[in-house]
């Protein structure tokens, strides 16, 4: 196989597997017409434009694909919702791991779990699980960092650590709770 | 379709309208639009096949394209056509930039010729 095939299948297979991003119904509906397009375009542009140029314009060419195909995505799945609550619930996350290794009492960060779940599951309610996960994780993460860089001391044992995703539970059943009894549909993600 | 509702959907974005643009001239299937946008635009648009097939998507949904028979000597290619309400919505995106145009020019940011 020649450089040149070698660098066309190399691109040609980037916009297959990103094109595999997308939700079904576009593949289905414009998954051959869009290859059959950057097949053609990387073949213009080694008449063209030389080797080089017309691979990094394929490169360029199949981000393209990606960036659609993830946009696609997550119109269809409407995570737009997740998306914007995520790094939120990973700040409040990192918070609560800092509240519970620098303060004596637990109150703090019981507290931070049980507000945090409530409201990211109120806002985004399908993902109630996902939140439950971020929050609850925090504690039990925060420990395995600090014990493997020498910063554990005398903390008790690892496992009380996973108590954190007891409060993170109760807030985000709160949470979604609260949605329902408010009479809306649950928010931020695909339809039932 | 109703000029309010034709002016929502304005200002059109830069592969929109450079789409709406090129099926003005005729029916065109995918690869010659991805050729065509940057002519029109002398370069400054260029179409990756994920934008342009996406931007279709949302064309055909929202009924300003329509979609043609498929080629008989090629059925991966399927061509596309400026539907009525795409040419609507086309008029009224460009008589508001040749507006802007105007007013630019009143204000003398662009001379009679226009500037590149």
């Amino acid at each position: 196989m020649s450089a040149r095939n070698l660098a066309d299948a190399l691109v040609l297979g980037l916009h297959r597997r990103f094109l595999a991003l997308a939700p079904r119904e576009f593949r289905a509906r414009f998954g051959v017409e869009l290859l059959d397009c950057a097949e053609r375009a990387l073949d213009d542009a080694h008449g063209e434009r030389g080797a080089l140029a017309s691979f990094l314009g394929g490169l360029r060419s199949a981000a393209d694909v990606a960036t659609n195909a993830l946009a696609l995505r997550c119109e269809t799945q409407n995570m737009k919702t997740t998306l914007l609550v995520l790094p939120l619930a990973l700040l409040v996350s990192f918070f609560t791991a800092y509240i519970d290794a620098n303060q004596s009492e637990v109150q703090p960060a019981v507290g931070l779990l049980m507000l945090g779940g409530a409201l990211f599951a109120y806002f985004d309610s399908r993902r109630a699980w996902l939140w439950w996960l971020v929050l609850g994780s925090s504690i039990p993460c925060a420990r395995v960092w600090m014990d493997l860089h020498g910063q554990g001391g005398d903390q008790g044992p690892f496992m009380a650590t996973f108590l954190a995703f007891l409060p993170a539970g109760f807030g985000t059943l709160l949470g979604s709770a609260l949605r329902v009894l408010r009479g809306r549909k649950p928010s931020g993600g695909a339809p039932a | 379709m109703s000029a309010k509702k034709r002016d929502a959907e304005l200002p059109l974005t830069p592969a929109v309208l450079h789409i709406l643009l090129a099926l003005a001239g005729g029916e065109r299937h995918g690869y010659a639009l991805m050729q065509e946008v940057p002519a029109l635009s002398e370069g400054r648009v260029k179409l990756g096949p994920g934008t342009l097939y996406r931007s279709l998507q949302e064309l055909l949904a929202l009924g300003w394209i329509e979609e043609s028979a498929a080629d008989p000597v090629d059925p991966r290619r399927r061509t596309y056509r400026l539907g009525r309400r795409g040419r609507a919505v086309l008029q009224a995106e460009m008589g508001r930039l040749a507006a802007l145009v105007e007013t630019a020019r009143a204000r003398q940011i662009l001379g009679a010729e226009g500037a590149r």
